[in-house]
């Protein structure tokens, strides 16, 4: 199966996670998705969602200057995004719960 | 590898990224890629760097063979990233943004239509854009380039004008048909011309031009100016040219068919004569008379030597004339009354495909309009005993006076 087809899906629902756990710039949260196991998720992705995110409101943002190279943006969860989260995790519940009951019969019934 | 290679190659790629999403507001790409530097770098250097797409992280060399400095001494951050456009397509699908040339996902037909002339186009504008790379980088293209550029405000005038003449022909066309207007006649029109201009500038300087469908709307009316406005040059061009030809003061050539006038032959009464009828002083008809004008020319009727047919007054059959020869046997067609014979006793010769006499055929003259012609005053009696040698008349000569003769061919203008 086409997992990034899977990805795109859950991806705002993965960031967020991610991000609820722990402020994070861009490559940042990338790391810790792959490190997670979403081993396909795509950099340029990540970021986006980011942004989107950040428009919709989810996310706040600061800027952390680095003495040695450019900045970086940082990203950190706020109540309108914890509220997205917990909205979502409960979506996924249920369509997770409801895809692994219809996989399994289907797999029974062969 | 020191930093600051490595970061002089991460911000061109971002630059690059940048570039590819240079059709949203600065603000924007601001917004989508701003910490992008600091992220890319931090990709490259990062030793677990996603092996999964198969990229070489640049702080983890590939291969053992491969000595760290020499190896990632040569740096294509596509090999890790991909290409730009593609990072940025990525970027912007995933910040929900639409992509560049591909519309919103509603309309199936609609969007496999816009699919496949959007691939065409990319394909197109990507091999063009390929294909001149090499010209485009030279300084005189840059420089015709700038000169370009430079000749826009111009283009936004143009743009404007043209709005305002397509909003003035439909105006005629709703209300009535009238002349096209290129240049306002009254107040309401200067103003209707001033709101285009100024809306064509404002589009021009990219005022409201952050969203697509803004976008796609100018692209739309410049489409149409620039198929308009060769139309409505001509059409204005006409125009002038037609009210200059209304107050006379220039001359104006128009293209007309051709009135073609004889150049020879009598005529009367705007009418071309078949033949001439001569009559003496007493009325008599005479015959076998020539005519010269003043400068001694023969005066001829007809020119078609003897190959077309004449319409006569009250007669039925078509004539066709015959010269008259003189002693060297020259054929003189100043000789009137011209004789001629009627259609059915001519024919085609089979070899020349000229019209020729038939054997029994008999030159005669034509009907003449009356037999005797009003006797001049004061005619000497001498003329009264011209004998009339004509060929026999035929029986329409006493018929009243009828109109002159009509040629079948050429027609009367």
């Amino acid at each position: 199966m086409d997992t990034t087809q899977l990805l795109k899906g859950v991806l705002d629902v993965a960031v967020l996670a991610v991000v609820a756990g722990e402020d994070g710039y861009g490559y940042d949260v990338v790391r810790r998705l792959r490190a997670a196991g979403l081993r396909d998720v795509g950099d340029a992705s990540v970021y986006g969602t980011l942004r989107r995110l950040y428009s919709s409101g989810a996310l706040t943002s600061y800027v952390v200057p680095s003495d040695e190279g450019p900045h970086r943006k940082y990203y950190g969860i706020n109540a309108q995004g914890r509220a997205m989260l917990e909205a979502q995790r409960a979506d996924w519940r249920e369509f997770a719960a409801t895809m692994t009951a219809l996989l399994e019969t289907e797999g029974a019934a062969r | 590898m020191t930093a600051a290679i490595l970061l002089a190659h991460v911000r061109a790629y971002a630059a690059a990224v940048r570039s590819e999403l240079a059709d949203l507001s600065p603000d924007q790409v601001d917004d989508l890629t701003d910490g992008l530097e600091a992220d890319l770098a931090e990709a490259l250097e990062d030793p677990r760097g996603a092996v999964a797409t198969g990229e070489i992280p640049i702080g983890r060399p590939a291969g053992a063979s491969v000595d760290g400095a020499a190896g990632s001494s040569i740096i294509d951050l596509t090999q890790r990233f991909g290409p730009a456009a593609e990072y940025a397509a990525e970027l912007r699908s995933a910040a929900g943004l639409e992509p560049a040339a591909q519309p919103a996902r509603r309309r199936p037909v609609r969007d496999t239509f816009a699919a496949v002339a959007s691939g065409l186009q990319g394909s197109v504008v990507g091999r063009v854009r390929d294909a001149s790379a090499p010209m485009r980088s030279s300084a005189t293209w840059q420089a015709l380039a700038a000169f370009v550029v430079s000749l826009r405000p111009v283009w936004w005038l143009v743009r404007g004008w043209v709005v305002f003449v397509v909003l003035g022909a439909v105006q005629d066309f709703l209300t009535q048909p009238g002349d096209q207007h290129f240049v306002p006649r009254t107040v309401a029109g200067w103003l209707v011309l001033g709101a285009c201009v100024v809306a064509s500038v404002q589009v021009g300087r990219g005022v409201g031009h952050t969203r697509t469908w803004s976008r796609r709307a100018t692209a739309a009316v410049n489409l149409l100016a620039v198929l308009v406005l060769l139309p409505t040059l001509v059409s204005a061009d006409d125009t002038v040219a037609r009210r200059l030809a209304g107050t006379g003061a220039y001359p104006v050539y128009l293209d007309a068919p051709a009135i073609v006038r004889p150049e020879n032959g009598v005529v009367v009464d705007g009418m071309l004569v078949s033949n001439l009828f001569v009559y003496d002083a007493a009325g008599n008809p005479l015959s076998e008379v020539q005519i010269f004008d003043d400068r001694g020319r023969a005066v001829r009727t007809t020119y078609d030597e003897g190959q077309q047919s004449w319409s006569l007054p009250g007669v039925a059959e078509q004539w066709s004339f015959l010269p008259g020869s003189d002693d060297d046997g020259r054929k003189r067609w100043n000789v009137y009354p011209l004789s001629g014979l009627p259609a059915s006793e001519l024919e085609y010769d089979a070899l020349t495909g000229l019209l020729q006499p038939i054997e029994a055929a008999m030159p005669r003259t034509p009907p003449r309009p009356f037999a005797k012609a009003p006797a001049i005053v004061g005619s000497t009696a001498g003329s009264a005993t011209a004998p009339a040698t004509d060929a026999p008349d035929s029986p329409d000569a006493t018929d009243p006076p009828t109109p002159a003769p009509t040629p079948s061919l050429p027609p009367a203008p």
